[in-house]
């Protein structure tokens, strides 16, 4: 049944493409009960996960597609894409909700966006190398159009690097991919079979860097990360909330599930030289958030350094730091929703302006209470309020890379004191200011918030209260996948040192 | 039906070389034809019928391919049939087709149109000639033969100086690299006495790869180089794409390009299979490899980075299609199994999605009457239609699925990886390549950015599609996406027919 999230996906956005563009309510409504259709087929195949015979991974559908190739049309799951499902699942809707003041070419807006939704789901339950690559293409050009024909500030430049970026990543990643298969006798592109040959461990020294760079460009590793920020601030909201939320997950999970499980001794040749990288992601990207002037700006650089705690997670190569990593890559999916939504939602379309000099005089705190509230409870959140999502998520982390490398998960300790400053000086410049009030900007009569940016906010507050109250709703569906033979070797290789 | 034919009696050759026949038969009926219209002085159009005739004529040859075609060789070993080149003359017949059919859609038709069809044909003919050469001479009369038509056909408008101009630059680049071609295979007949390939490389195993064969190999690959368009003897292709009539445009990049790699290949591949060299970083020997492997990197370097500057989208095509044969020939480096395949699968995909490109921009012409970016404008708000197809072959030339560009490219890349003995020999050129495709994603992009932009000053204009450009284009865009998600059927004819 989990197929369908990807198939529902398509069909929606073909039929968004085909509403005439003069009904945008059509295509809303067609793309709300897509996401809606899709997210609930998410998490009913969620609740009712379990290993089959001891395999975690479960087969969804397999059919062979170019047998001269080796390829098949495999999807399967395990609990990490199982987790990574679940948020694509909600944060679509939320996007969706988010998106709802859409009314210029709405059919396409929302045509592209839900062909993105289909190849993000398509790669987090792609168990064949060749088609979760086909996926991970389909994703990137749709951010194209959504970004240069939607977006504002700088929109060409800030599309055409993003996409580029992308595109140069996923090279380095097919690369790996091509090679892999051809080294273990081109025979088949099925992760579970290619992992049984022994590669050795020259090979696996010059592929790793390669594939795992290819793949984490997408992930924002410093310093490859500089697309994210101008790409999410180009973007309209729905899609920065997806980009920050859902695709930058697609490049550390491809990390995981490709390089890292395919090449566990080049992982562990190369994991501190990276794990170093991440770390200075997580301080670079909070020092530089410290000084931004565009609101937007603020919450793109934050994604950088959240997503740095996801990579430093994933190169402990240990149990708590790769439970960390998924629970981090969830908390970040919702919350960096949440804060691009109050952003550019709440606020930007109804101010026209992101400058915090000038959102300083307008006292959003009282004109604009309910976004006040939101944006206090995301920025909280995610710097690790404890009772959301964020603070496990961080603590797992830290734990993880302390066991591994302490002098890294001290750096990664002073990237969350940098976040809490910045988080702070955002939240209390925009919307709880003391500064004498413009008064010409303050007779301007701002219009309240719609029901579905409420519904959308208190969708994605939720979700994170929930796994922050109970983290074992998550921690107990990803934990039998660290155990599978998929990635025994890498954790076998990080228990090692 | 398929008896296995050796020998050289005329029926027998007639035989083999059935669908060479047919066509050469269908020009001359066009001609006829068109000659008994002047002198009735029928005022009613007759160029429609003429590509008609010509149409049935190709549909006829292909036929032939399909149900009829005995395979065997003639004798001496001059010209041969094989299940592989079956298909690609079916490739090859299919593509021309397309591009008489883009022919029926041209609104604006010059004179001379009995003239026009019959070189179309005659430069089809080459090209089936080609793709069965297997004899020096064969393949240098065969290529003359599409050439000479193709020069004619390029500046068939001749009230137009421009096409004048860039006919005239074509016949001399191209008479140029056929004298190189000529020198070429002198030197590779002085050094083995032989003239049909594989006596050249029975004759060639025990010779070591000496400077004066190497110089054969370097005149003989300027040659092909000019037929496939690599660089650096693209020079020709900008300004050919840019003023040919459409239909010929069209040829000369689908079809004429089909035949070009398939004899390349079978040159490299049967007669100096021998010489082929490595370009391996621990483990370099001089060969055709190190030839190609240059020709390969120019191609798609020049290639991409000159389509980045182009304004006019014709020349843009003109120097992507530099670069996709730049990719192409990483697959005539790989002589083992699957390099035929892949090329093949390669260059015939490019060659549907290239002709519905060029439907694309004979529509464009026909309403603004001209090919720049500017036309594309607001393409969005006056045929969602055309923006789809163009959105979709786009895509599909830059490589991204699920579009067969992909798959063509990542079969090419996995055949150039297989190749060598050692694993990974042409990795280098394969990440050149990648890279390269990120080059070219920049100006695939604007294309699609310009139709999709806004122009308030065009949008009220409505362009008019006739329903010729219609079907071609649908049809070319059907397959593009069919042959992306459902490869198979076709990959594994053209793999059982290359006899693996």
């Amino acid at each position: 049944m989990l197929g369908w999230i990807v198939y529902i996906s398509f069909l929606s956005a073909l039929g968004c493409f085909l509403t005439p563009s003069k009904r945008p309510d059509l295509s809303k409504r067609i793309a709300l009960a897509g996401t809606i259709f899709s997210a609930l087929i998410a998490i009913v195949c969620a609740i009712n996960y379990a290993p089959v015979d001891g395999n975690p991974v479960v087969d969804v559908t397999k059919w062979s597609w170019i047998p001269s190739l080796g390829v098949s049309f495999y999807l399967a799951a395990d609990g990490i894409s199982m987790v990574m499902v679940v948020l694509t699942g909600i944060a679509s809707i939320a996007a969706v909700l988010f998106s709802w003041n859409i009314e210029e070419r709405a059919n396409e807006f929302f045509g592209f966006f839900l062909t993105l939704i289909g190849g993000v789901y398509g790669v987090f339950i792609s168990f064949d190398l060749f088609l979760l690559f086909v996926f991970y293409e389909i994703a990137i050009i749709p951010k194209y159009f959504l970004i240069a024909i939607w977006g504002s500030t700088n929109k060409s430049y800030g599309a055409m690097k993003l996409v580029l970026y992308s595109f140069v990543g996923s090279s380095l990643a097919l690369i790996g991919i091509m090679a892999a298969f051809v080294v273990s006798g081109a025979v088949t592109f099925d992760l579970q079979q290619i992992i049984q040959h022994p590669f050795t461990p020259e090979f696996q020294k010059w592929v790793f860097p390669v594939t795992f760079i290819g793949f984490v460009i997408l992930a924002g590793l410093w310093p490859f990360h500089t697309w994210a920020p101008t790409g999410h601030v180009a973007a309209p909201t729905g899609a920065s909330m997806l980009l920050a939320g859902v695709v930058m997950k697609l490049g550390a999970y491809g990390a995981l599930r490709v390089p890292m499980t395919l090449f566990p001794m080049g992982a562990s040749m190369w994991r501190e030289e990276m794990a170093f990288l991440a770390a200075i992601g997580i301080v670079a990207g909070a020092l530089v958030a410290l000084v931004q002037n565009d609101f937007k700006f603020i919450i793109g650089y934050s994604s950088v350094s959240h997503m740095g705690f996801v990579l430093l997670g994933l190169l402990a190569t240990t149990e708590t730091g790769l439970n960390g990593a998924v629970l981090q890559m969830f908390s970040h999916g919702i919350l960096a929703g949440l804060l691009f939504a109050v952003v550019g939602r709440m606020v930007y379309s109804r101010t026209h302006t992101r400058d915090l000099s000038q959102l300083e005089s307008m006292q959003l705190g009282k004109k604009l209470p309910f976004a006040a509230t939101v944006f206090l409870i995301a920025a909280l959140a995610s710097v690790g309020l404890p009772g959301f999502s964020g603070f496990v998520a961080e603590l797992h982390v830290i734990t993880g890379a302390w066991s591994t490398y302490s002098y890294l998960a001290i750096l990664a300790g002073l990237g969350v004191v940098i976040g809490v400053a910045y988080s702070m000086r955002a939240l209390l410049t925009v919307f709880w200011s003391t500064g004498s009030a413009n008064q010409t900007a303050n007779e301007k009569q701002l219009s309240p918030l719609t029901l579905q940016e409420k519904a959308g906010a208190i969708l994605l507050i939720g979700t994170s209260l929930l796994i922050g109250l109970y983290p074992r709703l998550l921690l107990d569906i990803i934990a039998p996948s660290l155990q599978s033979p998929l990635l025994k070797p890498l954790l076998d290789q990080g228990s090692s040192l | 039906m398929e008896s296995f034919i050796q020998t050289s009696t005329y029926g027998d050759i007639l035989r083999l070389t059935g669908p060479e026949w047919v066509l050469v038969m269908t020009a001359l009926v066009v001609l006829t034809v068109s000659f008994l219209n002047t002198k009735n002085n029928n005022e009613k159009d007759p160029s429609h019928n003429l590509t008609w005739i010509s149409l049935a004529g190709t549909i006829i040859a292909t036929g032939i391919l399909l149900f009829n075609q005995p395979l065997g060789v003639v004798k001496g070993g001059v010209y041969y049939v094989a299940e592989a080149t079956k298909w690609v003359k079916i490739g090859i017949l299919c593509l021309a087709g397309l591009s008489l059919w883009l022919h029926l859609g041209t609104q604006k038709r010059f004179k001379h149109q009995g003239e026009f069809h019959a070189l179309l044909l005659f430069a089809v003919v080459g090209m089936l000639l080609l793709v069965g050469a297997d004899h020096l001479i064969m393949i240098f009369i065969a290529l003359e033969l599409t050439a000479l038509s193709l020069y004619v056909l390029t500046g068939f408008e001749k009230s137009k100086s421009i096409c004048t101009q860039t006919a005239f630059k074509y016949f001399l680049i191209g008479g140029v690299s056929a004298a190189f071609l000529l020198y070429g295979f002198s030197l590779i007949y002085g050094i083995t006495g032989h003239m049909h390939l594989t006596d050249i490389k029975a004759s060639l195993a025990s010779k070591p790869t000496d400077s004066l064969l190497l110089l054969g190999i370097i005149m003989s690959l300027a040659g092909f180089g000019f037929k496939v368009a690599a660089a650096p003897f693209h020079m020709w292709a900008p300004d050919v794409y840019q003023t040919a009539p459409t239909p010929v445009a069209c040829l000369i990049a689908s079809a004429s390009k089909v035949a070009g790699f398939f004899v390349m290949g079978r040159f490299l591949w049967e007669g100096l299979g021998a010489h082929a060299g490595s370009i391996q970083w621990t483990n370099w020997s001089k060969g055709w490899i190190s030839v190609l492997g240059l020709l390969a990197c120019l191609s798609m370097l020049i290639g991409n980075l000159a389509a980045l500057k182009q304004l006019n989208l014709r020349r843009l095509l003109a120097y992507s299609a530099v670069a996709h044969s730049g990719y192409a020939l990483l697959g005539i480096m790989s002589p083992h199994s699957e390099g035929p395949v892949s090329v093949t699968f390669y260059i015939l995909t490019y060659g549907i999605s290239i002709v519905g490109m060029f439907g694309l921009l004979q529509i464009l012409d026909q309403n603004d009457e001209n090919n720049d970016f500017k036309s594309l404008e607001g393409l969005r708000f006056r045929s969602g239609w055309m923006t789809a197809c163009l959105m979709i072959l786009v895509l599909s030339m830059a490589g991204i699925p699920p579009m067969v560009g992909f798959l063509a490219k990542f079969n090419l890349f996995i055949s150039a990886l297989k190749a060598s003995n050692q694993p990974l020999g042409l990795i280098l050129l394969v990440i050149i390549a990648l890279g390269a495709s990120a080059v070219s994603l920049y100006y695939y992009l604007q294309i699609l950015k310009a139709a999709f932009s806004k122009s308030v000053d065009k949008e009220s204009r409505s362009i008019k599609i006739n329903t010729y450009q219609f079907t071609l284009i649908s049809f070319t865009v059907a397959g593009v996406i069919l042959m992306g998600i459902f490869p198979g059927p076709i990959l594994s004819r053209l793999t059982n027919a290359f006899g693996i």
